[in-house]
């Protein structure tokens, strides 16, 4: 879908469903995931469709993951970082696999 | 589907009654006179306008209300026995969803808040002499067993004939079939004043003098705006505005299928967080001291909250009587001319629908409700 | 802790840093008054100069020379001394007072509070949003978020894309992917292959002091055609469908209709544009006052000549006032200064005046230049009229249809829209469709579209968790 123009400088691993990935440490998770090939990062809690990045400055919330430990965030506005586990946001999240975490 | 039937081009025409007020209070007697076959017109104000119907929290709610009146005790249970029915008869003509479900809980973080709530539950039955109705009480084991998400709270106390529902979908339903029934609802138009006909009836007119309808019989239900219209009609209406802050959660997959005061999950899958109340006259805002109370309060009963994403937070006015017991009342100076006031929009929507209604065309309040009657404040009632 | 400064700016854009910038420095005896900006971002440049402090050279100069040239000045505010930054930093409640206003913050995942005698805000604009069945497919994004990937990541599309919408944007935007390899399938207007007939007379009143800005223009639409990029003009109606063989659910054609007659392309990457808008969500939730721009069709806050809004403590001004471009924003900022100074007490300083007076000076021509664009790339009809199957709330996933369903019960409104359908309810908080759930409800109702006003706004205006709120202290202050 996108192509880096440039290799990162400061590379990053982190995990998508599972699934090992490079970025670029301090661009956005939406970008790392574009430029992996990922698109599809969440399911409508609605109509359960698939959505992907839209707007890329914080607007629209079609980018929204789901980080372990943290909760649903949006991947446009939080950098990437080394060892992040994200998964594909599911809409409505099980409040069983919270845990009391803060 | 209904007919269009916009405030700004329908011309003045006579009715034989207008309900003053689109909220959920209004709407429950523009339905409820409509199914009977009267000719309504329902009156409500702008977009913007404050509502305490949009600020919900959504109960239908019998646990510890009526404590020291026997009788509210005893119509909220009612209408705790109406609303499957009534929610039938909606969802059937309109094809939405109320999502009405029961079973509610009222959670107690100390022993001694359990023992309290006990203790009024208590007299709450004896008030109600015969008619009472049953609950339970939950230590914290029994509460976890029922609930496996919840946290280091004390206990609960349980009552099958609390539940809850989708109050903006309530309120539409009743928008929605009000008008299929033949009522003309009629928005961005405010009642100003109330004029007596000479032959009988009454003409209500907007600030600029300009006349709306003619109608045989008022229903005054304007949250708010009904004291103005009340004391026209020679009624004295003592209400105060009562705030309640509530906050909402990103939606989550189903995890709390009962009701609580505080806390439910609404069909949506969203949290509502809530139920603060604060004496600040008719201020919407929300403040973050009582927003941080609310989610350290719901937090303690399931911890799993402190991670989900506020969605949206808002301040809502509700109609408050000094004793927090509904006021309704018919006017003795202008006959026809009814009021009626309570911050238990939701849960009474049913009795207003099904049963007040009847009242307004039979003309006269029944003497059963007499408490209702804002005479036991010791102010002068009427004129 | 509550931290307290004079004047706090939301938006390091070019507005927000420009006033920083003019507010510290008047003459040397008196001292400053102290200023806050507060951003997002990692650093200054907002959206226009996103990244422009630290791009690398060549990816620097497909960006163009403009974007360039805001280095230097951007640089000289950032280490302004007298200037406190907070970046990769967002207002989430902003609560008026008497006097001033109290912010709740968020820093990498701080929570804090600001008191300012003076909130600016210089948020900026957003894409205006383009409703159309299918715009919810991954793959359909717009033409500012894909120039946000490029500035920021340096990423730009590797397959085969298509530009659709209409507005300077995408010329400038379909230059820079030609400069950098990337391979252009289509680019659908929604708009006249010339000028409209509506802009001649605006263009010709452009023309004196904006030679350079017009003749940039003229310059990337032969670019475009001499690049031979297929051009479809006048296209009325879009409709975006998933690949079926995609398990991803991506884009797979796009349908398009130019008078009676549809078309498909088979792409997966369509990035859509119809100019933008004021950015009002902290004004609407900050009470301010908003207008209807006839000429724009968009809300923007109510401003008196200085740039202060209804709550007089508030005040605004760049893209997020009113739709006018980055350089606009810039000189904005400097005539902004003398009046907000003298609204605290401050005595502008004579440079400051002077600096006032050549601002406004160069605020004339682009005010013109604004006229002309506006005339060129009015809001396209192919996003305005909105078929019953698009999905005008992609948050709840509401149609128009169900729009138009209760616009006959007599829905006042967008707020009662809202209540009874649950449209602008999700995480975007209507930003997204509140103007098109008024487009819709006023062509059902006969109604001007600013007569079904605006969705009121409620916090939080950026995202915290219950957990924040649960940290906020116990024995706040509560509200004034």
């Amino acid at each position: 879908m996108f192509k880096r123009l440039s290799e990162p400088k400061a590379p990053v691993t982190f995990e998508f469903e599972g699934q090992p990935l490079k970025g670029e440490a301090g661009e956005s998770i939406a970008a790392a995931l574009l430029a992996a090939g990922i698109i599809d990062l969440r399911r409508s809690g609605e109509d359960d469709s698939p959505r992907g990045p839209y707007c890329m400055i914080g607007n629209c919330f079609e980018c929204l993951v789901w980080i372990e430990g943290q909760g649903s965030r949006q991947a446009c506005r939080e950098p990437a970082r080394e060892g992040l586990k994200l998964r594909r946001h599911p809409g409505r999240p099980d409040p069983q696999a919270f845990g009391g975490g803060s | 589907m209904a007919s269009s039937t916009l405030g700004a081009q329908a011309p003045t025409r006579s009715c034989d009654i207008a309900v003053i007020g689109g909220g959920l209070l209004g709407s429950a007697f523009g339905w409820g006179l409509a199914r009977r076959g009267q000719v309504c017109q329902v009156f409500d104000e702008g977009d913007t306008a404050v509502r305490t119907a949009r600020g919900n929290f959504g109960l239908v709610w019998v646990q510890g209300k009526g404590l020291g009146m026997g009788r509210y005790a005893r119509w909220s249970l009612q209408a705790s026995r109406l609303w499957r029915g009534f929610a039938d008869e909606l969802e059937a003509a309109t094809g939405l969803d109320l999502a009405y479900s029961r079973g509610g809980l009222r959670f107690a973080h100390s022993e001694q808040d359990l023992q309290a709530t006990v203790n009024n539950l208590k007299q709450i039955q004896s008030d109600m002499v015969e008619e009472a109705y049953q609950f339970e009480t939950l230590e914290h084991s029994a509460l976890k067993k029922r609930l496996p998400l919840v946290g280091d709270i004390a206990g609960a106390t349980f009552c099958e004939h609390d539940g809850h529902c989708n109050p903006l979908m309530l309120l539409r339903a009743l928008h929605q079939d009000m008008q299929r029934l033949g009522a003309t609802y009629r928005p961005n138009t405010k009642v100003e004043r109330i004029e007596p006909l000479a032959g009988g009836g009454y003409r209500l007119l907007d600030g600029q003098g300009e006349r709306l309808c003619e109608a045989e019989k008022l229903v005054i239900a304007a949250g708010h705006g009904s004291r103005a219209l009340a004391e026209q009609s020679g009624i004295e209406l003592p209400i105060h505005a009562d705030q309640g802050q509530v906050i909402v959660t990103e939606k989550v997959a189903s995890a709390f299928s009962y009701t609580s005061d505080i806390i439910r999950q609404t069909d949506n899958g969203s949290f509502l967080l809530g139920a603060s109340s604060r004496d600040v006259g008719m201020d919407t805002r929300t403040d973050l001291s009582t927003l941080g109370q609310i989610a350290r309060e719901c937090v303690q009963v399931f911890p799993f909250l402190r991670q989900l994403r506020m969605q949206r937070a808002w301040g809502a006015v509700r109609v408050m009587t000094p004793d927090g017991f509904p006021v309704y009342q018919h006017s003795k100076s202008y006959p026809g001319v009814f009021s009626f006031a309570c911050h238990s929009g939701v849960t009474l929507a049913a009795c207003h629908a099904l049963e007040a209604a009847q009242w307004v065309i039979d003309g006269a309040i029944p003497s059963d409700f007499d408490d209702f009657h804002p005479k036991r404040f010791h102010v002068q009632a009427s004129i | 802790m509550i931290h307290k400064v004079d004047i706090a700016i939301i938006g390091a854009g070019p507005a927000g840093m420009s006033l920083a910038q003019s507010l510290v420095s008047g003459d040397e005896k008196t001292r400053p008054p102290s200023v806050a900006v507060i951003d997002e971002q990692k650093d200054g440049g907002g959206q226009v100069y996103r990244a422009a402090l630290r791009q690398a050279p060549d990816l620097a100069s497909v960006l163009g020379q403009e974007y360039q040239s805001a280095r230097p000045w951007l640089q000289e505010a950032s280490q302004n001394p007298d200037i406190q930054f907070y970046f990769r930093t967002s207002a989430w409640n902003i609560e008026p007072r008497e006097d001033g206003v109290e912010l709740a913050l968020v820093s990498a995942g701080r929570n804090w509070r600001l008191r300012a005698k003076r909130l600016v805000l210089a948020s900026g604009a957003m894409e205006r949003p383009t409703p159309f069945s299918g715009w919810q497919t991954p793959g359909v994004m717009t033409m500012g978020a894909a120039q946000t990937l490029m500035k920021d990541a340096g990423l730009v599309p590797d397959q085969p894309l298509v530009l659709l919408g209409s507005g300077p944007l995408l010329y400038l935007f379909a230059k820079q992917l030609l400069q950098s390899g990337v391979s252009i399938q289509a680019v659908l207007h929604t708009g006249p292959r010339g000028l409209r007939a509506a802009a001649w007379a605006a263009f010709w009143a452009a023309l004196p002091g904006n030679f350079s800005p017009l003749g940039k223009g003229l310059l990337w639409r032969m670019q475009l055609a001499l690049a031979r990029v297929p051009q479809v003009f006048n296209v009325a109606e879009v409709v975006a469908q998933p690949d079926p063989q995609d398990t991803a659910g991506g884009l797979g054609a796009l349908r398009y209709r130019v008078g009676g007659h549809w078309h498909t392309l088979q792409t997966g990457l369509v990035l859509v544009h119809d100019g933008v808008v004021p950015n009002t969500h902290l004004a609407a939730a900050c009470g301010c006052s908003l207008t209807w721009d006839q000429q724009q069709a968009c809300w923007r806050p109510e401003l008196d000549e200085t740039g202060r809004s209804s709550q007089s403590q508030i005040w605004a001004l760049g893209d997020g006032a009113r739709i006018m471009g980055s350089e606009a924003a810039r000189w904005q900022g400097v005539a902004m200064a003398p009046a907000l100074l003298e609204s605290l007490g401050y005595q502008p300083s004579a440079a400051n005046l002077a600096r006032c007076q050549e601002a406004q000076r160069r605020l004339a021509p682009l005010q013109r230049l604004r006229r002309f664009l506006d005339a060129q790339f009015p809001p396209a009809g192919a996003f305005s009229e909105i078929s019953d199957d698009t999905q005008v709330c992609r948050c709840e996933a509401i149609s128009a249809g169900e729009i138009r369903r209760i616009a006959g019960l007599g829905c006042s409104g967008v707020n009662q829209a809202r209540s009874f359908t649950r449209v602008g309810m999700g995480p975007c908080m209507g930003r997204q469709c509140g103007a098109s759930v008024a487009k819709v409800l006023a062509g059902a109702q006969g109604k001007p579209q600013s007569a079904l006003g605006y969705f009121t706004v409620r916090l939080p205006l950026k995202p915290v968790t219950v957990g924040d709120l649960c940290a906020l202290e116990a024995d706040a202050p509560a509200s004034g």
